[in-house]
């Protein structure tokens, strides 16, 4: 099994949304793929139909095979394990867990993924935290999502140190929410082309409204807008994503 | 090694001796064949019988060696027709009959030398591939990268500095220049924009080449590529080309084809577009090939690339006659340098627009090449091969087919009106040894040229400049300093259609004449006082001539040109942004740096002027380009874009002329030749323009 991590040092770049629709993308091609959400906003799950509220997930630890099996069974779409529902005491105690012990989140997404899985998606909150470093210190492949804008570009050496820190197998620097007529952004682009040429991916997540439409209604920009570039895009990334993990 | 070597190099003496016997009792052979005399039914009988072999072996359509055999048998038939011309149809009576029959031989001997010649340079085309340049880009070599200019308008030049611009190679060892000798002050500014060198002299002197020669001396480049203004080069034109010269430092100059992506008049007022080869698709398909076998191609003024030191020892660009650069190539190959022909189109220009520019400029080559021919005769003076002297003279012999020409055309007049003879055999005879000439000439041509030109329309090309050319070449044989430059205009817009009836005042009035030929030939039938056979020859000769000279007349009602903008078919991925947020993943039918006419996976429902972004992707990075809708009807977009920055505009130039393979698919729908259909195709077009030319409104051009 392969794991792929998606990490961005700034918040809001829009990770989430490209984890599930990279799952889903993947899994229309018929891999068996699962999405993890390790952010305790627990958002994830509600892009890909998820009730607000779900209590079941990765942060609960009275879980039985029961209730995992019965999450398996609600599956409508694509696979995904959410954070879940947990009360301030159970947060401090997973992040505690997961800070001092370098396996234990691995372990615990391990047991409550589907058997036969092929690709792990684990969406990391954004930030770098105590955790970061063992999460991403495990991942055959780091997409690291981000803006093209300055803020963005800013957070790039943190970026680079924390990657190289961790000795990830493959790293990727993915553009999301693009909007090339804004002659500033295609300049941020060029100049982070610049800096991270062999890592940047040569295609971007266009800002497209059908994504917000997409995540509005629960579902997955494939299945939302079809036709859209944001779609097309997708589909490179899913591409670029197994060429990747198959080492070419 | 530049060229291949022309025979093995290395061959026992009993190989040679064997040769030598095979080709002796060839030769004795090939004679007795040649001059046997037959009586009618016989030669009937070995005509046919010949010429049916030949059409088995041309079964086998991809043989080099039937090929071979079929340019001998052709070779063969035709020297035999030749010698029983010479030697039993010229008892001719009356000082007329001798005057004129001399000189319709001469015209047949014309044809005869120029077949031979062309077989030469056409039957083993050299498909020269490009190749590569050495892995470490810090050991390539300095290029300039020229384009002349004069009076083209820069909406025309711009496009080609941007392509220019964006040829793959290191960018500290690629200068561009403009050389404009217009001295004009918005393409000045435009060059500061784009990181293009200005050059300007104080004078115009021997034009282009002038223009070059000037600029060569501020340049320091170890080579230099030339376009000129409208020749759009791919972005892989250096990396293609420069390849033959690191591996060869005799190599003067390596030239690619001149493509157009623009119909040119034949083209545009036939609709034959991309379905039928263009006139320029022999002499770059085939001929520049054939040429490169014997180490003689020569320079095109476009499209190639030069050695410094090569062009410095011959004093630059040639500057004394009219066609400079094949003569510049000349002088080179005189010098012992090498020249190449790289067999793939990376440029894309322009072709001219109107009859009339297009009967100019051939006017201009055929001028200069027989310039060159009295000049710098390339049968004599010292440095060249004999297959190099052969090439280059059947290429300027070519250019004085205005006389021959004019003669074919009006020989049977002379019979029809005036029953002079100028066979004295019986027609039937003649018939005999004269259709199977001809029938094994079109066969084999047919045969050798099949994708690159198709059989009757060389006549069409022909028979429409042979008037042209036929003064200035004439003029240019007795004293060559006559004729000065005058400039191919490019970018000229034909407003409507309308009916050059100036430029073709020659093709009608030979076209009358032949009519009324035909008109008193057939009176003469039924007068009955002459002899039918002869009679028939001749009326079919001047029917013939008619539907020839009508597809010349067709051709000068020139289609309305409906844009400035030459579109391009041309399918790439782009995206459309709408207003409102949303992206659709779309492909572009055709494209121009105006607008574009796109697919779309649905109707989108947009109107006329709904403001939107086309994004074109090239080289990983995006490029939305701000368009309005000017047209949508179902899947169909069309889109016009607004004003473009400079990248903008550079995006576009690169994603319709730069990729690598841009051009290398473009005759994948043209149509191999088949002379009969050929033949049908060239009548229809005749005749369909006949009532389109007389239900109109013939004007001269203002």
């Amino acid at each position: 099994m392969k794991t792929v991590v998606l990490f961005s040092v700034k918040g809001g770049t829009g990770r989430t949304s490209v984890a599930c629709n990279l799952g889903a993308e993947l899994t229309q091609q018929g891999r068996r793929c699962t999405v993890v959400d390790t952010d305790p906003q627990n958002a994830l799950g509600l892009h890909l139909g998820m009730s607000v509220g779900e209590r079941f997930g990765v942060a609960r630890h009275d879980l039985t095979s029961h209730d995992i099996a019965r999450h398996q069974r609600g599956l409508t779409k694509v696979s995904y394990l959410p954070f879940g529902q947990c009360s301030f005491e159970e947060l401090l105690e997973f992040e505690r867990q997961a800070v001092e012990n370098y396996a234990w989140l691995d372990e615990r997404v391990h047991r409550l993924l589907p058997p036969g899985t092929e690709i792990a998606l684990i969406d990391l909150p954004a930030g770098i935290r105590g955790w970061t470093y063992h999460s991403l210190s495990g991942a055959d492949l780091v997409l690291v999502v981000l803006h093209a804008d300055a803020a963005s570009y800013a957070t790039i050496p943190a970026t680079e140190e924390m990657l190289g820190r961790c000795g990830a197998r493959h790293v990727g620097y993915l553009v999301n929410q693009m909007d090339a007529r804004m002659p500033l952004s295609v300049d941020v682009r060029g100049a982070m082309s610049g800096i991270v040429s062999k890592s940047l991916l040569p295609f971007t997540i266009p800002n497209d409204e059908a994504m917000r439409e997409a995540f509005a209604q629960q579902k997955t920009v494939q299945e939302h807008a079809p036709d859209s570039q944001a779609a097309f895009a997708f589909g490179e990334l899913a591409d670029w994503v197994q060429a990747t993990l198959r080492g070419e | 090694m530049s060229a291949p070597s022309q025979g093995p190099t290395r061959f026992s003496f009993a190989g040679w001796l064997f040769v030598v016997l095979v080709s002796m009792v060839a030769l004795v052979a090939a004679t007795l064949v040649v001059i046997i005399p037959l009586g009618l039914r016989e030669q009937l009988i070995f005509g046919a019988t010949v010429f049916l072999i030949a059409l088995a072996l041309n079964l086998f359509k991809k043989s080099r060696l039937v090929t071979m055999m079929l340019v001998v048998i052709s070779l063969t038939v035709s020297t035999r027709y030749i010698y029983w011309r010479l030697s039993s149809t010229l008892g001719l009576e009356s000082v007329l009959e001798i005057t004129l029959g001399s000189i319709l031989l001469l015209a047949e001997v014309y044809a005869y030398v120029v077949l031979w010649f062309g077989y030469m340079q056409t039957m083993w085309p050299l498909r020269r591939r490009p190749v590569p340049m050495p892995r470490d880009p810090s050991t390539w070599p300095s290029v300039d990268v020229l384009i002349p200019t004069y009076n083209e308008p820069l909406e025309v030049v711009r496009a080609t500095l941007l392509a220019a611009k964006a040829i793959d190679w290191p960018p500290d060892k690629l200068v561009v220049a403009c050389l404009d000798d217009g001295r004009r002050d918005e393409f000045k500014q435009f060059c500061e924009q784009a990181g293009i060198v200005y050059v300007t002299r104080p004078n115009n002197e021997h034009a282009k080449a002038g223009n070059i020669n000037h600029a060569l001396k501020q340049m320091k480049g170890e080579f230099v590529a030339i376009f000129d203004c409208d020749h759009l080069p791919t972005r892989s034109f250096l990396q293609f080309t420069m390849g033959w010269m690191l591996r060869d430092p005799k190599m003067a100059l390596v030239q690619t084809p001149h493509h157009f992506h623009s119909p040119d008049p034949f083209e545009k007022n036939f609709k034959i577009f991309r379905r039928i080869p263009n006139e320029e698709d022999l002499f770059y398909g085939l001929v520049q090939p054939g040429n490169d076998l014997w180490n003689s191609t020569f320079f095109c003024g476009s499209c190639a690339v030069l050695r410094r030191t090569a062009l410095e020892e011959v004093g630059g660009i040639a500057t004394n006659t009219v066609t400079e650069d094949a003569h510049t190539a000349l002088m080179m190959h005189r010098k012992g340098w090498n020249s190449s022909f790289v067999d793939v189109p990376m440029a894309s220009g322009l072709a001219t627009e109107s009859l009339s520019a297009h009967v100019g400029q051939r006017i201009r080559w055929a001028r200069g090449m027989i310039q060159v021919f009295r000049t710098d005769n390339p049968l004599f003076g010292r440095g060249l091969k004999l297959a190099q002297r052969l090439s280059y003279s059947s290429a300027m012999i070519h250019f004085l087919n205005g006389l021959p020409r004019l003669v074919f055309m009006l020989a049977p007049l002379v019979f029809l009106f005036f029953s002079v003879n100028l066979f004295n055999r019986a027609a039937a005879l003649v018939l005999t040894y004269a259709l199977p000439h001809l029938f094994h000439a079109i066969l084999t041509t047919s045969r050798m040229q099949r994708q690159y030109r198709h059989s009757f329309w060389a006549e069409v090309y022909e028979t429409v400049l042979a008037t042209y050319i036929l003064l200035p070449t004439t003029l240019a044989l007795i004293n060559p300093k006559l004729g000065k430059f005058n400039v191919t205009s490019k970018g000229g817009l034909v407003k409507d259609d309308f009916f050059d009836a100036k430029i073709a005042r020659p093709y009608l009035v030979l076209l009358l004449l032949n009519l009324v030929a035909i008109a008193v030939g057939i009176w003469r039938i039924q007068l009955g006082r002459t002899p039918v056979d002869a009679l028939a020859i001749n009326l079919a000769w001047a029917t013939y001539n008619v539907i020839m000279l009508s597809a010349a007349v067709a051709v000068a009602y020139e289609a309305k040109q409906r844009r400035k903008v030459t579109r391009i078919a041309l399918e790439v991925p782009v995206a459309l942004r709408l207003d409102g947020g949303h992206t659709i993943r779309a492909t572009t039918v055709d494209l121009s740096r105006g607008g574009a006419l796109i697919q779309t996976p649905r109707d989108l429902g947009l109107k006329n002027t709904d403001a939107v972004h086309v994004s074109f992707y090239v080289a990983d990075a995006e490029s939305a380009i701000p368009a309005k809708v000017r047209f949508q009807k179902g899947n169909r977009v069309h889109v016009e874009f607004e004003k473009l920055t400079l990248e903008q505009e550079s995006a576009i130039v690169r994603t319709i002329y730069s990729r690598a393979d841009a051009w290398v698919n473009w005759n994948d729908g043209t149509v191999v030749d088949r002379p009969l259909r050929s033949w049908l195709e060239i009548i229809y077009y005749g005749l369909i323009s006949l009532p389109r030319i007389m239900l109109g409104r013939p004007r001269s051009d203002p």
